[in-house]
């Protein structure tokens, strides 16, 4: 009877999930299609010379990143937008990088007024430039409080209505401003309260003055995984979350944020190490309890550049912390599951995530533990085995030509036939290594949080630059 | 209403296709033989599929739902492999193509530009031969966007030659007939090229539930009927963002429509109307009933309240000093802190003794930017009649640190 119920259980869930995961890519296709034409003939233009566009403020925290701090500044500072000011936030960085900015924009300590809105670690200085041409750079020296604290000293530094954090070595297209603000100045009925822009791998792609100059997949294997994995998750997944108005997360790489709301719940939790989907639902939690309407949305345009894990020991790391990060936003705020008070973030968004975020790599888990017990002890019926098997593997790598075929819809950032000869061999392979792999991280992730580990870990990055050395961040 | 759940529509279609198409593969599947019996290269999908059905027909206790849902499945698997190959071929052919487009069009739009500057610097005749066998959706784009960049006599002369190639005929078509995304396309054309005969199509746009259509409309409409320019914010039903504000007041910048009296929308019962009205006024620093303003300082909206603050704080309106000290304590306290930049037009004694008043039940941050507003006299004033206030004495050090 058991066996007759897991048989039947197990083929329903799958099934379940592949519709989601289908009714989810339809969203979005849909969504990616209403953008790309509604924005075909957008003026974005207007932006730049209109005093009616908002001040946007760039929270760049920088924690040892001397090697390249200078060059991230000069990406930062050929962003097209007219009103916007970098703030870079040092965080007790233990290698030179203030003395290089310092020196590099002759800066000189102000006398600032902090509102300190936000409590953080304390503040050592704030800088400005004496040259007249880096008027728009101010530099925070605090001690160190990890990138949450960091970017709560951001904002409190900040004077505008909006705030961008980002990840100093990400690289931000120049676009990139206009591209987030404009769902802030478009909303009508529901008051859009942050922005998100699609990740992309720089991995081997060709990077000069802090642009992407030429697009490539990279050579390694682990990071062309991700690509694919990447398009999925945004262009599939986030894209259909904001339509639905469900979205629980904008990447900690690149985020529009509206600075009222933030301050109003607090700013960023320092006590987590997944605060960039805290922060969203904490502050969606606290606009539902307020009765206020309101969106989080994300925009479908490649925004930004990063480096991803190209070896397994970093990917390891980066992913635990992710299930970490996810787990501890879920259990935070448990008082949404399923909750009607919280519209659809409670009803959809949250178990959601809680379902395929968390549950799902550990079912999957016990599903191949499941499936050696009973290859051991001979009880698998290997013809209806081999279908399921076959059935889920080409479902999985046909989803993943969907993500393709969707990027080459939009914005088609794989141009060569070099690219997509490289790109079509990943989904067969995909299903095969990297997933178990991911199962086994976040199951590892599992392990980690309960055995209470609070800790970021660290990552080789190489840089953009071939010849500079790999650092650790 | 149905493009608003196309996705799901289009998502339960899919589906209602596969399941009658399963209906079709599992008669196929019932079947020993079928036509093409005995072909290896297709045979096979119908051998592993019959085989199946058998096997789960023996089954049916242990696997009732995979027996059932069998030739929905296999129907799936089969489509998913064709799909597989069809997507990667597909988007091979579209790279291609998208290649040949892209050289197509290149060359396309510099013969259209060469001809243009042509008729419009060089022979005019034989330039005009020319244009008239031209890709009319090219002219239309290359002839709008050479607009964009002209003024004077030039900017006429491509403007008649618009309506002697008969393409205000072709956009007036366009905008009635297109998808709408080409609609926007062709009534920023309208615009551009003065095409008045247009402004009866495009009217209704303006009012419009897409809100990309209703934008350039209400634009185009500004330039193609001066004399009822911003009519549409007398009726407009849907909110006014900020983005479509940009955008009008741009158009405004850049045409010779004289500015309407904007002080007229600030009763618009359209509360985005009333923050356009107040932006404009601002902008243009126009003059007016300045009690209207005033009385939007008590508006229910805490942005509008805010938006009038910063028209009173920018026109220097003084009367509204006494208004906003007597919303000062209600206020919220982005607000309060605009409040107190309207009250640093007033350096009197009476602005401190008001200071004095609401001191103790103010925010730290609001008493920080009542110090950097008020005259040094006046700070060390307030500080000499309060010493005693921790609070107080926290945030002067704070300012002076």
């Amino acid at each position: 009877m058991i066996d007759i119920i897991f048989n039947n259980l197990f083929l329903a869930i799958a099934l379940l999930i592949m519709l989601i995961y289908l009714l989810l890519g339809v969203i979005s296709l849909v969504e990616l299609l209403e953008y790309k034409r509604g924005h075909r003939h957008a003026d974005f233009n207007a932006m730049l010379s209109s005093p009616l566009s908002p001040g946007i403020t760039v929270i760049a925290p920088a924690y040892n990143e001397s090697k390249t701090i200078i060059e991230n500044i000069k990406g930062l500072s050929s962003i097209h937008y007219n009103n916007y000011e970098i703030v870079v936030v040092n965080d007790g960085s233990r290698d030179d990088t203030l003395e290089k900015i310092i020196k590099e924009f002759s800066l000189e300590k102000v006398e600032e007024e902090l509102y300190s809105t936000i409590p953080t670690q304390p503040v050592r200085g704030v800088y400005k430039s004496k040259n007249k041409a880096y008027s728009f750079l101010t530099v925070v020296d605090k001690k160190n409080g990890g990138k949450a604290d960091a970017l709560n000293a951001g904002i409190n530094v900040s004077r505008n209505p909006y705030f961008v954090g980002i990840d100093v070595d990400s690289v931000i297209v120049p676009d990139a401003l206009l591209k987030l603000a404009k769902p802030f100045l478009s909303y009508t009925t529901k008051r859009v309260v942050a922005t998100g822009g699609v990740i992309r791998v720089a991995n081997s792609c060709k990077i000069e003055n802090g642009q992407v100059m030429q697009v490539n997949v990279p050579d390694k294997f682990w990071a062309r995984f991700q690509i694919i994995e990447y398009l999925r998750s945004f262009l599939m997944g986030r894209m259909a979350w904001s339509k639905l108005n469900g979205l629980l997360i904008v990447s900690g790489a690149l985020g529009m944020f509206d600075k009222e709301v933030v301050v109003q719940c607090g700013g960023y939790n320092s006590n987590t190490v997944g605060e960039d989907m805290e922060l969203i639902v904490r502050m969606r939690r606290y606009l539902y309890e307020q009765g206020i309407k309101h969106r989080v949305v994300y925009v479908p345009d490649p925004l930004c550049w990063t480096e991803v894990p190209d070896n397994l020991k970093s990917l390891q790391r980066q992913r635990n912390r992710w299930t970490r990060g996810n787990m501890d936003t879920l259990l935070i705020h448990r008082k949404l599951f399923l909750n009607p008070r919280y519209g659809r973030l409670g009803m959809l968004g949250y178990p959601f995530w809680f379902f395929f975020e968390w549950m799902a790599p550990l079912l999957e888990g016990l599903g191949y533990i499941f499936m050696i017990y009973l290859i051991i002890v001979s009880a698998i019926n290997l013809h209806v085995f081999l279908f399921l098997l076959a059935f889920v593997y080409l479902f999985s790598v046909s989803f993943s030509f969907y993500a393709v075929l969707f990027d080459e819809f939009t914005f088609h950032r794989y141009h060569r036939f070099e690219h997509l000869r490289r790109l079509f061999l990943i989904p067969f392979l995909e299903p095969l290594i990297y997933h178990p792999l991911n199962v086994y991280f976040a199951i590892r992730g599992n392990i980690s949080f309960f055995r209470g580990n609070r800790q970021w870990g660290s990552m080789d990055r190489k840089g953009f630059d071939d010849k500079s050395e790999p650092k650790t961040t | 209403m149905l493009r608003r759940y196309k996705a799901i529509l289009l998502f339960l279609a899919s589906l209602f296709l596969l399941v009658l198409l399963s209906l079709f593969v599992k008669q196929w599947l019932l079947q020993d033989t079928w036509w093409l019996e005995g072909y290896q290269w297709i045979d096979w999908m119908h051998d592993i599929g019959h085989f199946y059905m058998n096997f789960l027909s023996t089954e049916t206790g242990k696997h009732f739902l995979l027996g059932f849902l069998f030739p929905l499945l296999y129907t799936s698997m089969i489509l998913t492999v064709f799909n597989i190959g069809f997507i990667a071929f597909f988007i091979l052919f579209r790279r291609w193509r998208s290649i040949n487009n892209y050289v197509y069009f290149s060359r396309m739009r510099e013969k259209t530009e060469d001809v243009l500057l042509e008729y419009l610097y060089g022979d005019k005749d034989a330039a005009m031969v020319k244009l008239r066998s031209l890709n009319r959706r090219i002219l239309v784009k290359e002839m709008v966007g050479l607009r964009k960049q002209i003024i004077g006599s030039k900017a006429d002369q491509l403007r008649s030659l618009f309506y002697e190639l008969h393409l205000d005929d072709f956009i007036i078509r366009k905008i009635k007939y297109s998808r709408w995304f080409n609609k926007i396309m062709y009534i920023d054309a309208a615009q551009w090229m003065l095409v008045t005969r247009a402004e009866d199509v495009i009217e209704p746009y303006q009012y419009v539930t897409n809100v990309y259509i209703r934008n350039v409309a209400q634009v185009a409409c500004i330039s193609l009927s001066p004399d009822s320019a911003f009519s549409f914010l007398n009726v407009l039903e849907y909110p006014l963002p900020v983005w479509h504000q940009i955008i009008l007041y741009k158009s405004m910048v850049l045409s010779s429509v004289p500015i309407p009296d904007f002080y007229a929308y600030l009763r618009s019962d359209n509360t985005t109307v009333v923050l356009f009205a107040l932006n404009m006024i601002r902008l243009f620093s126009q003059r007016g009933d300045e009690e209207k303003i005033i009385a939007l300082v008590s508006h229910e909206d805490p942005i509008v309240r805010r938006n009038a603050l910063k028209v009173i704080c920018d026109l220097k309106i003084y009367q509204a000093m006494e208004t906003v000290k007597q919303y000062f304590q209600k206020e919220t306290i982005r607000n309060q802190v605009n409040m107190v930049h309207v009250l640093s037009l007033d350096k009197t004694e009476e602005t401190l003794d008001f200071y004095k008043t609401i001191w103790i039940e103010t925010k730290p941050n609001v008493r920080m930017e009542i110090l950097k507003h008020i005259e040094p006299a006046l700070r060390k004033k307030l500080q000499d009649t309060m010493p005693s206030e921790r609070g107080f004495n926290e945030t002067i050090s704070n300012i002076h640190a």
